[in-house]
């Protein structure tokens, strides 16, 4: 049975209502958090779009500086994410939290306007950056699952990040129209981006509500929440399951990659991709989130890595056409809506209320792990074997190991109940 | 921080706190949130509006000026004067400082060969259009390629039937931070795009390597199926040597960028990277022996990011800002910028000179016969 569900909505939304309509209601908190990661995502994505534009052609980086840089940004990220979910979860102060991460991101912006002559400070800037990304995704998502009605924890994972992605897909659009009309005016779109980050923390402070939820609170340091929480089977077997899927799962760039090795589509498109996925995503999120709520997240999930097979397979065709790229986008973003937000639904079912940012964190870090491990093998095998076999050898793997995480999230609701 | 961000009324306790009704609380914060986004929307429009007014040309210093309507030989190259005629290509006479002849092209880019060339240009609007015209020795455009992003290399071979253009291709964010180029070889007589270099073979010591990252830019061509370019792959980068019918491509040597082969097909100029520990890279001129493998560095110290044009097989030309920066490596988002062509010897020895003020992309055009 479902431990922690939340029985009293926070939001202002309708709790009874039939879970008809085009969007499921699932409350205004839940849609509240869905808009500041909305202009979030609009902001930081603003300056991820031009960032690689303005680091190698205004502060002249090269390539491999570029490269360390990302890397180091990226793990900086999955390094924060436990830290600001043991933070959340000891103080129960999950609106706090997240809102000194999204705050903190906030000033990022300005504080790349102010160092914008050199690029030590600037990397500085980006990582506090990402330390505050990582800090407050756990609390957030904490948040959202605290805070969905009874029964609709997918429906509300859905709506979020339907919302989220809407945001990542305008960033870099908006970003890239200024600089079409404003050539070279990065310092505008940073500034611009600091001014839509600011309606986005302005959301989370006045439309989201506080929860503190009942149950006791923990002191343990880190590592001894952490520990306590991996020797729950279910969870642990939870975590198994995500570990070994991701671990087998191309990551998007390689795809994309793939798809231009094998086919004759003309490289200009090849921006069109992201945002084929992401509409694919954005598209499916809501009614993958419902139906989750309807038949089990479990199977939902298993349902997106079906979509993802099948995007492997048509990865084989020889030189596939327009309609044959669509299709791998539309099973791409598929698979994202029925697995990213319905995943940590699921983690919500199996971690108590008193640990869910530091379980949903521990969920968040094992698939950063995974897919990190994942894209490695794939350039490995990729230039030791070229792209068609490794694809072949990814498909036949993720095949034999689909069933088995199915077994591993069934065995782990089993001992959860 | 704003009022709304912040939060500079009392947290609202169960009951309000300091006597205050919690409904009203609500109300205050409702309205410092809509304050912060009024000041948001003001600060946006103030940003954009002078953002997009900021930029266009300055008015700068007079060179005399002449209208074109056909090329003789000499040197056609792009007028960075800072005056009206900034970006449109221009010619100069065999004498340096003559009254230059201002074309109707406007380009950021722009190559000529054999009675043909190519002039990239970006035509700004709400989603900007790139696009290459092949003009000929009348300046008439015959054709219009749409290019993928930002223009940032063309040559055109030396029969004026094959251009090879780079452009910058700038990934969506959403899944991959990299930017990329894209190089591709067009047929000047039809306009269509031959190959896509992505697609070539890539060899090292006649066995095929691959990578997920490979990049080419900056061709250089020997004739009109044997060329020279740059191919970067883990932030390193190759001097490679192509043949276009057979779609493929050896890797020759390493650490060397944007070659330009000498008339006479001996030698190949190009841009050195001069690491300084994560410091940003500086470029250095050199020039390559292709029959020795000897390669010595040029007079010129500063930091010179172009593809170099061989003037004659003495002397190299190059564009450095006029306060002797390295020019962009794409003009894009750098409309204005005024900058000088260099000449200095391919020996080695002398002294970099200035050749024309003003000037940027030069295209040395032999005399036709």
């Amino acid at each position: 049975m479902y431990i922690s569900l939340r029985r009293r909505p926070s939001g202002n939304g309708p709790v009874d209502s039939p879970p008809d309509g085009l969007v499921p209601s699932v409350g205004g908190n839940v849609v509240a958090l869905g808009l500041t990661s909305l202009f979030t995502d609009i902001s930081s994505e603003m300056v991820t779009a031009v960032l690689p534009l303005y680091l190698t052609f205004e502060l002249r980086l090269s390539a491999t500086q570029f490269g360390v840089i990302d890397g180091l940004t990226q793990a900086v990220t999955a390094l924060t994410l436990l830290a600001g979910a043991v933070v959340a979860d000891r103080s129960r102060r999950y609106k706090e939290v997240a809102f000194a991460g999204y705050a903190v991101s906030a000033g990022c912006k300005v504080g790349l306007l102010a160092v914008r002559s050199s690029w030590m400070p600037l990397t500085g800037m980006l990582f506090l950056d990402r330390t505050a990304k990582g800090l407050r995704t756990p609390p957030r998502d904490s948040l959202i699952s605290l805070s969905a009605p009874p029964g609709r924890l997918g429906s509300a994972f859905g709506v979020h990040r339907a919302l989220d992605t809407t945001g990542a897909v305008l960033g870099p659009f908006v970003a890239f129209l200024l600089l079409f009309a404003a050539p070279g005016a990065y310092s505008s779109v940073f500034l611009i981006s600091f001014c839509v980050a600011l309606v986005g923390v302005g959301i989370l402070a006045v439309f989201v509500d506080k929860i503190r939820d009942a149950g006791p609170v923990h002191d343990r340091v880190l590592f001894g929440a952490v520990a306590e929480l991996v020797r729950m089977p279910a969870l642990r077997r939870l975590l198994a399951a995500a570990a070994l899927l991701n671990v087998l799962t191309i990551s998007d760039a390689f795809v994309y990659l793939t798809l231009q090795h094998r086919s004759s589509f003309q490289s200009r498109f090849f921006p069109l991709l992201f945002v084929g996925t992401a509409v694919a995503y954005l598209a499916l999120a809501v009614p993958f989130g419902r139906l989750a709520d309807g038949i089990g997240p479990r199977r939902v999930v298993a349902g997106g890595y079906v979509l993802l097979l099948c995007a492997y397979g048509s990865l084989l065709l020889h030189d596939p056409g327009p309609l044959a790229i669509l299709a791998v986008l539309a099973l791409l973003g598929g698979y994202y809506a029925a697995t990213d937000g319905v995943l940590m639904a699921l983690a919500s079912t199996v971690v108590g209320v008193d640990r869910r940012a530091t379980g949903l964190a521990l969920v968040a870090t094992v698939v950063a792990g995974s897919r990190l491990v994942s894209s490695t093998g794939f350039g490995f095998l990729w230039s030791r074997m070229g792209p068609r076999a490794t694809v072949v050898t990814f498909l036949v793997a993720l095949t034999v190991a689909l069933p088995v995480a199915v077994r591993l999230f069934a065995a782990s609701a089993r001992s959860r109940s | 921080m704003s009022p709304g961000a912040g939060g500079p009324s009392p947290k609202p306790g169960p009951h309000g706190s300091a006597g205050v009704p919690r409904a009203t609380l609500r109300r205050r914060s409702v309205l410092a949130f809509v304050g912060l986004c009024v000041v948001c929307v003001a600060v946006i429009t103030v940003t954009v509006v002078r953002a997009v007014h900021d930029r266009g040309p300055r008015s700068g210093t007079g060179v005399a000026q002449d209208e074109a309507t056909q090329i003789s030989s000499g040197l056609l190259f792009r007028d960075t004067t800072l005056q009206r005629s900034f970006g449109r290509l221009a010619l100069a006479g065999a004498s340096p400082g003559a009254t230059r002849r201002i074309t109707p092209l406007t380009c950021s880019r722009a190559s000529f060969a054999g009675g043909r060339g190519v002039c990239l240009t970006v035509k700004r609007n709400i989603i900007s259009n790139y696009s290459a015209l092949v003009f000929n020795e009348r300046f008439d455009v015959e054709r219009t390629i749409q290019l993928a992003g930002i223009p940032s290399r063309t040559r055109v071979s030396p029969s004026g039937d094959t251009a090879a253009i780079t452009v910058f291709v700038l990934g969506h964010s959403y899944a991959d931070h990299k930017f990329s180029t894209r190089t591709s070889f067009v047929d000047l007589r039809s306009g269509d795009v031959v190959e896509d270099m992505e697609q070539f073979t890539v060899t090292k010591d006649g066995s095929r390597v691959y990578s997920l990252d490979f990049n080419f830019w900056g061709v250089t061509f020997a004739n009109d199926n044997r060329f020279f370019a740059t191919l970067g792959t883990a932030g390193r980068t190759y001097l490679v040597e192509g043949d276009l019918a057979a779609r493929r491509v050896e890797i020759v040597r390493d650490d060397m960028e944007c070659p330009s082969l000498s008339p006479d097909g001996s030698r190949i100029a190009f841009k050195k990277p001069v690491h300084s520990g994560l410091g940003p890279v500086r470029w250095r001129l050199a020039v390559l022996d292709l029959a020795s493998g000897d390669e010595h560095e040029l007079a010129e110290t500063r930091n010179v990011d172009d593809q170099v044009v061989w003037l004659d097989d003495e002397r190299i030309l190059y564009a450095l800002t006029s306060d002797g920066e390295a020019t962009p490596s794409t003009d894009d988002g750098q409309a204005s910028i005024a900058t000088d062509l260099w000449v200095t010897p391919a020996a080695g020895s002398g002294r970099p000179e200035v050749y024309v003020h003003g000037a940027s992309s030069p295209a040395v055009v032999a005399a036709s016969p």
